[in-house]
């Protein structure tokens, strides 16, 4: 029978009342934890401090880690406190408001060999870092977010000399895949040892939604999980020699956001706003569908952050460009589907002060 | 611990890191030093100031004058007077940077902390959910978490709220949402200047590893302890009264 959220939280619930009976023994054993909040309300447990999350810090001297969850920040020191022999010597944990002028500078003092954390993130601080200094690291370790074609071009050419090493982790289930071996393209993983996948419903691409089998902490099985992504099986072997590999293909809501039969890619709205990158410090595309006389119709909102705030023709410059060179289908922009009835035309919504929190950095939103 | 803080002086004069030595130009006698001041760590780089190479936790300090880096190795961190020890700590601070250093504090002490997360709801339903005993604040945060305090049946062990300058009038309502809170003086850079019980005037103790001396009226800090960066003669900007036994009364918190 599969297992759904509620069970997970009520399980959660159920072992952090018994840990709060009894203090424990050795308290760096454990920490207490909670689920990003992406998917539903967070759910709050206590953890075991696993060494296996971490195996990648083992040969970095200096670590920079950026994730927006101050728990997720405890568990990466105290990995750093307890579980490695010798090295990272230093661990920073850097923070959205640390990203101002000086940064920089202060990067190059401590001189990373390792960076870990949400790929939108260390985008926003490599913006702040001087090329040799990115030159100097040797591991590039992220977590949390889908990659895309841009970013895996951008790290590659910003970062020439680092390994990349990428791990599907959900917060309640723990680690999915094994620590890529290297010889799969990005997104794709090989199941952890002891995980088992299921593609649910797979459509004729072979996409589906994402369910995991697994035995948790305490030696609870969980049956069939849907954890809120969508993958496909890989039919091409692996250079490592494993038998299965799968692609993830993005989160629900995150990465893509299905609506009135359109789908609505943060990787093209990336693509449109490219150009505008310079002035736009951070955006979100909100969709909505909305009631009007003729019936429902979508809507885009385009939420920006432009410090110093923009002029009413670059605003109009900008609308007009999303809605001309957006793609919703694979033939139709959004200019097309406002004409043809389906969309109203585009809405700007300028953020006097930064909006956008460090971490996942959640570029699309379907306002209900 | 360095039972005297000439023995400290020495081994810095006799160190391979040379920012103490540039900086007193040949000066021996402890009593003698200049002072150091935060300008100085601003404007000297981390790697040139670096006395102990030990796992250790490094924070970005945002200070006026610009952002500097702030090491600390993590058994420093525990020897640090940062909250009373309680079986369920939580740490809820605004500095995320402090909130780590603290929660360490709590590992230090053999004790499960919960963090706060930023956001005050999920906070405050997390610090419910984990039935915390102590907390360690700071007077801008904990007031986030106040809905969350008035909401407990009983009062926490301690508060402890960790700042540069307190105004204990604005901080007595806390009073009924904990049997103890204390004053913690600090700054990231030195760690704990002094602790005092929540008072109209309050008196602080300097911990055991803090010698602080009076220069011209104002509080001048040293580390009797082998730092990442070390803290010897630090000169505050604290206008202040020295008392018996290490403890002192601030006149005015300077303006940093």
């Amino acid at each position: 029978m599969a297992t759904d959220r509620a069970y997970i939280a009520a399980l959660a619930e159920k072992r952090l009342a018994e840990f709060i009976k009894t203090r424990p023994a050795d308290a760096k054993q454990y920490s207490i934890k909670l689920t990003s909040g992406s998917t539903a309300a967070p759910i709050i447990s206590v953890s075991e401090n696993l060494e296996h999350y971490f195996k990648t810090y083992s040969k970095s001297v200096s670590a920079v880690v950026g994730f927006a969850s101050m728990n997720l920040r405890m568990a990466n020191a105290m990995y750093a406190r307890h579980h490695t022999t010798d090295n990272p010597r230093r661990i920073l944990f850097l923070d959205v408001n640390d990203l101002v002028p000086g940064l920089g500078e202060l990067l190059g003092d401590l001189a990373p060999d390792l960076i870990r954390g949400f790929p939108s993130f260390m985008v926003r601080i490599s913006e702040h870092m001087r090329e040799a200094d990115m030159h100097a690291v040797k591991y590039l370790v992220f977590a949390g977010e889908l990659f895309t074609d841009a970013r895996v071009t951008f790290f590659k050419t910003h970062y020439p000399n680092a390994i990349v090493r990428r791990m599907y982790i959900a917060g309640e289930m723990g680690p999915i895949s094994a620590l890529d071996c290297g010889h799969l393209p990005c997104n794709c993983y090989h199941p952890m040892a002891g995980v088992t996948l299921t593609i649910d419903n797979p459509n004729e691409l072979g996409i589906g939604a994402v369910l995991v089998t697994k035995t948790i902490e305490d030696g609870v099985r969980v049956e069939d999980y849907r954890i809120g992504d969508t993958a496909r099986w890989r039919t091409e072997p692996c250079a490592c020699g494993a038998p299965l590999a799968f692609e993830i293909m993005g989160r629900d809501g995150f990465d893509y956001i299905k609506i009135l039969g359109t789908l609505l890619r943060v990787e093209e709205v990336e693509r449109v706003l490219a150009p505008f990158a310079h002035r736009l410090a951070e955006y979100r595309v909100e969709a909505a569908e909305v009631s009007t006389d003729v019936g429902s119709k979508g809507q885009l909102t385009l939420r920006v952050y432009s410090p110093g705030g923009m002029t009413s023709e670059a605003a109009d410059a900008l609308l007009n460009t999303f809605a001309d060179t957006l793609y919703m289908t694979p033939t139709k922009t959004l200019r097309r589907l406002i004409v043809e009835g389906i969309f109203l035309p585009p809405r700007l919504e300028q953020e006097p002060v930064s909006f956008m929190g460090p971490g996942k950095a959640f570029k699309l939103r379907f306002v209900q | 611990m360095h039972t005297n803080p000439q023995s400290l002086v020495d081994l810095l004069n006799a160190h391979s890191t040379s920012w103490y030595r540039d900086l007193w130009r040949g000066t021996q006698d402890f009593v003698s030093l200049p002072l150091v001041r935060r300008r100085q760590f601003i404007e000297t780089p981390l790697s040139r100031r670096r006395y102990v190479d030990d796992r250790s936790l490094v924070k970005i300090v945002h200070a006026g004058d610009g952002p500097f880096l702030s090491e600390w190795a993590f058994a420093h961190i525990g020897q640090e007077p940062w909250g009373v020890v309680s079986d369920r700590p939580m740490v809820y601070l605004t500095d995320p940077h402090s909130a780590i250093e603290k929660s360490m504090w709590c590992y230090e002490q053999n004790r499960v902390p919960l963090i706060g997360e930023k956001n005050a709801d999920i906070a405050s339903v997390a610090a419910t959910k984990y039935d915390i005993d102590s907390l360690i604040a700071d007077p801008a945060s904990v007031l986030r978490l106040l809905p969350c305090l008035k909401s407990r049946t009983k009062p926490l062990v301690a508060l402890s709220l960790v700042g540069e300058s307190f105004d204990p009038a604005d901080l007595a309502m806390l009073r009924p949402y904990a049997e103890e809170i204390r004053l913690v003086l600090a700054f990231s850079e030195t760690g704990v200047l002094g602790v005092a019980p929540l008072s109209d005037a309050p008196i602080f103790t300097a911990p055991d590893n803090t010698l602080v001396e009076s220069v011209d009226g104002e509080l001048v800090f040293t580390k009797l302890a082998m730092l990442a960066t070390p803290i010897i003669r630090y000169g505050s900007g604290i206008r202040g009264v020295l008392k018996d036994g290490g403890s002192f009364v601030v006149e005015n918190y300077g303006d940093r």
